[in-house]
């Protein structure tokens, strides 16, 4: 007989209670974990996706519609955008890679996309199981899925034949080599034949031949006409060929764009905006989307945050019921000739044994939904996302839930080294020894957490002098010079400093939703106040903010983010100088 | 650290006041809060002195303090005021984790009801009294099986408190008072749950164990006469002043 048998034999004694327990625990703590993982995994993708391509540009259907529709497939997109547009992004300084997107067509009931090979490059996001990438300019070579090539059971060397979208075309479209296939993504493109979009542009005959020859034409000349009459052609051409006309051949659907830089960024989206196209910013699209339908809904946060709270009590109810079932048994302990640490020792490791059931559950519970949750991200949403527990958010979350349970279930141990065993013995049934004896140390610790809660949310919401406070280009914030100074050199002579530039680093903790951003918080860390991760969203380095400033927008990475500032002081007391901000800009980097 | 002392023996005869005391008490008062406020003296005690091998009962209406004077000696209370002394080991002058130790090796206590532990099969209860006084688990599950065959309650000792009788529990619980082998045995009315049979055998089993072992034998009863004490002390209710009967 060892204390680790007797706390086992403890759990064993009422292992219904405490499976149902470790269940609740499972699923509470599985669904929060899942919660944040989901979260993450979809603000990753987001950003590598945005990373990827950061502008698309199309014709004027609207920001949603044009990056579902270019980037996740989950839009249909009709032709609206002049190929000259992709020729003249090609041959920008200013571009890294422009990528032509061409849909609305189909082989054997599977979408075609025509594109450019450099949608399928070595940096792709679709590697090929097999063969090679279509060439740049051939009218007869495709790329498959890989659930098109099941679907169709076709392979490297086998072809297919091209349908047309409308019964009344004038000829066959002809047909297509198979030359490659994709490996497995998951995503929509898995379904999709991919071809090169001379290839579509071939199938539609004589009629597009024609225009290929003017638009060869305008090409040769195309650096010559200055951009005033390219756009004009390119709006001419945009109005002569309606969305649905299949004799539009060469016109694409929207246009993927990585600019060299953010300041090429910002230069693009406006050309592109004079040239009558919409013009999405990626990340911000998709983080309007994504932001509402996963992690960032707030229906959903409340949602996880009753589970949380229901699993919380649950487990207090357990631990009341399980003391006063204890209470008898840690007495009998005692007279055996336990010491009081030898039955706290027994008592915590039987609650551990539930609480650790309950976590290894969540775990199994969060990866199954996380499991559950990447695939609708990917077949629904078309994000790439990759919803892991074991990085972001989600290990820092399951480690604080697990304290906050180690805490909890350790107390009643902590109730029972203060229980007499000589009372605990002779108190009669009902007396209420054990539920007094429970109410003790849950007041100990409820105190104390509320106390916590309070500290915390009173910091998120409203500053604490000398630790955190909200600066912006119109408010002034006052410090206590004696106590924590949010820029990184204390000043020594605070007046030394009044009217000179100076710089504050620190984490950018966003206000609301990131589009919605005016404002913004500089949070300094404060050692002594331990971050509580059910109150508030703490800032994290991973995450790509947005922040509006007056040198126009910028997609900052928080731990990245100087401020920089001409600070006015004011000095009223020894003890606390009043600091304005007076005008500021965000730098990203160091 | 006291953990031990001399036990004495079987060669050791009663000789009534001559013998040395086993458990001696000096002026003891002890009270508790009561829930309307202010306290209620649970026990009053001038002088008891209980020698070796002697069987000496406890009597008295409820509320006179036996179950009380019990918990003193085991060392689970600490009295307000006076003096208990266990093999001439002061307990007022051990410390609670000294006097834990000092309990799992010198003293058994035999509950009323039998207190076994639910969760553990007859065998785990006797072998957790051994783990408590550090006796490793070869040596627990030896003297556990010895211990269930002596008293007749082998054939249970994979069986769980909730499937025996309740003379098969009170077997079982002295097997585990007895695991240490303890110099005092404490026992709060260990008749309660027997029939006339058993209790006639238990009291055999008690009158058995002093004259052969030297075990001393704390008794609160209500029927002393079941037991054939050697001295029978009587407790008042309410201020509980105790005298030798």
């Amino acid at each position: 007989m060892t204390s680790l048998r007797i706390a086992w034999r403890l759990v064993q004694s009422r292992g219904l209670h405490h499976a149902v327990t470790a269940l609740v625990l499972a699923l509470g703590l599985g669904l929060m974990l899942a919660t944040v993982a989901v979260g993450d995994a979809t603000r990753g993708a987001v950003s590598a996706l945005a990373a990827r391509y950061p502008l698309v540009a199309g014709p004027k259907v609207g920001a949603v519609p044009l990056v579902l529709g270019s980037l996740t497939g989950l839009q249909d997109l009709e032709a609206g955008v002049s190929l000259q547009a992709v020729v003249d992004l090609e041959d920008d300084p200013r571009v890294e890679v422009a990528v032509p997107l061409l849909a609305g067509h189909a082989v054997k009931g599977h979408a075609l996309l025509a594109t450019s090979p450099a949608y399928l490059s070595p940096r792709s996001r679709f590697p090929l199981s097999d063969g090679r990438v279509f060439e740049a300019n051939a009218v007869d070579e495709a790329v498959l899925g890989a659930a098109a090539a099941d679907a169709l059971g076709l392979g490297v060397g086998d072809s297919v034949e091209l349908e047309h979208q409308h019964a009344d075309a004038p000829q066959s479209p002809g047909s297509l080599r198979i030359v490659g296939v994709l490996a497995p993504t998951r995503t929509a493109v898995d379904t999709t034949v991919l071809c090169a979009l001379e290839a579509v542009f071939h199938s539609h005959g004589a009629e597009a031949h024609e225009h290929e020859h003017e638009h060869e034409h305008e090409h040769e000349q195309a650096h010559e006409h200055d951009h005033e009459q390219a756009n004009e052609h390119d709006h001419e051409q945009a109005n002569e060929h309606t969305p649905t006309s299949h004799l539009s051949p060469r016109l694409v659907s929207s246009i993927l764009i990585r600019p060299i830089d953010d300041a090429a960024l910002l230069s693009l989206q406006e050309d592109l905006q004079q040239r009558g196209l919409e013009v999405a910013l990626t990340g911000q699209t998709l983080r309007r989307i994504s932001d509402r339908l996963a992690g960032g809904g707030r229906l959903l946060r409340l949602l996880v945050g009753g589970v949380v709270l229901v699993t919380f009590l649950s487990l207090l109810m357990s631990i009341y019921g399980s003391s006063l079932v204890q209470a008898r048994e840690v007495a009998v302990l005692r007279v055996l000739g336990a010491r009081r640490l030898e039955v706290v020792g027994i008592v915590a490791a039987a609650t551990l044994m539930v609480v650790l059931a309950g976590a290894g559950g969540a775990w199994m519970a969060g990866s199954v939904l996380a499991g559950v949750a990447e695939g609708v991200l990917r077949s629904d949403l078309g994000l790439e996302a990759t919803v892991s527990l074991l990085t972001g958010q989600a290990p820092a979350y399951l480690a604080g839930g697990l304290a906050v349970l180690v805490l909890v279930g350790v107390q009643p141990a902590l109730a029972t080294y203060h229980l007499q065993a000589a009372e605990a013995l002779t108190a009669p049934a009902g007396s209420g020894l054990a539920t007094r004896s429970y109410l003790r140390w849950a007041m100990r610790f409820l105190i104390p957490l509320a106390i916590f809660i309070w500290a915390e949310q009173t910091v998120a919401q409203h500053g604490v002098e000398g630790f955190s406070r909200p600066l912006s280009a119109e408010s002034s914030a006052v410090f206590d010079a004696h106590r924590a100074w949010t820029t990184g050199d204390a000043p020594a002579a605070l007046t030394d400093l009044d009217g000179t530039r100076v710089s504050l680093e620190g984490y950018m903790y966003a206000l609301g939703d990131p589009w919605e951003v005016e404002d913004f918080y500089l949070v300094a860390l404060n050692p002594r106040l331990p971050r509580c991760p059910f109150c508030y969203r703490a800032p994290t380095r991973h995450e790509r903010i947005l922040v509006l400033s007056p040198g126009g927008l910028h997609e900052v990475a928080p731990g990245m983010v100087r401020i920089q500032g001409v600070l006015t002081l004011q000095t009223e007391e020894r003890d606390q100088v009043v600091v304005t901000l007076d005008t500021f800009e965000v730098v990203v980097g160091e | 650290m006291p953990t031990s002392f001399d036990k004495g023996g079987p060669e050791d005869p009663k000789s009534g006041d001559s013998r040395e005391p086993m458990v001696e008490i000096e002026a003891v008062r002890r009270s508790f809060s009561s829930p309307g406020g202010g306290r209620i003296v649970a026990l009053e005690l001038s002088r008891l002195a209980v020698g070796r091998g002697e069987i000496c009962a406890l009597v008295g209406p409820n509320g006179a303090g036996k179950s009380t004077l019990l918990h003193l000696v085991a060392g689970l209370l600490r009295p307000d005021t006076g003096v208990i002394k266990v093999g001439g080991v002061s307990l007022n002058a051990l410390r609670e984790a000294e006097l834990d130790r000092f309990r799992a090796h010198n003293v058994g206590v035999l509950l009323q009801g039998a207190q076994l532990m639910d969760c553990l099969t007859a065998e785990e209860n006797v072998m957790a009294a051994l783990h408590f006084a550090g006796k490793g688990r070869s040596e627990q599950r030896a003297r556990a099986r010895s211990l269930l065959e002596e008293h007749g309650v082998a054939h249970r000792a994979r069986h769980l408190p909730s499937a025996m009788s309740g003379g098969e529990r009170q077997r079982v619980a002295l097997a585990r008072a007895l695991a240490n082998r303890p110099p005092l045995l404490l026992a709060d009315e260990p008749l309660a749950s027997l029939d006339s049979e058993g209790a006639q055998a238990l009291a055999a089993l008690f009158a058995s164990l002093t004259r052969q072992q030297g075990l001393t034998l704390l008794v609160a009863t209500h029927h002393p006469q079941r037991l054939q004490p050697d001295r029978v002390v009587q407790l008042r209710a309410a201020q509980g002043l105790g005298s030798a009967a």
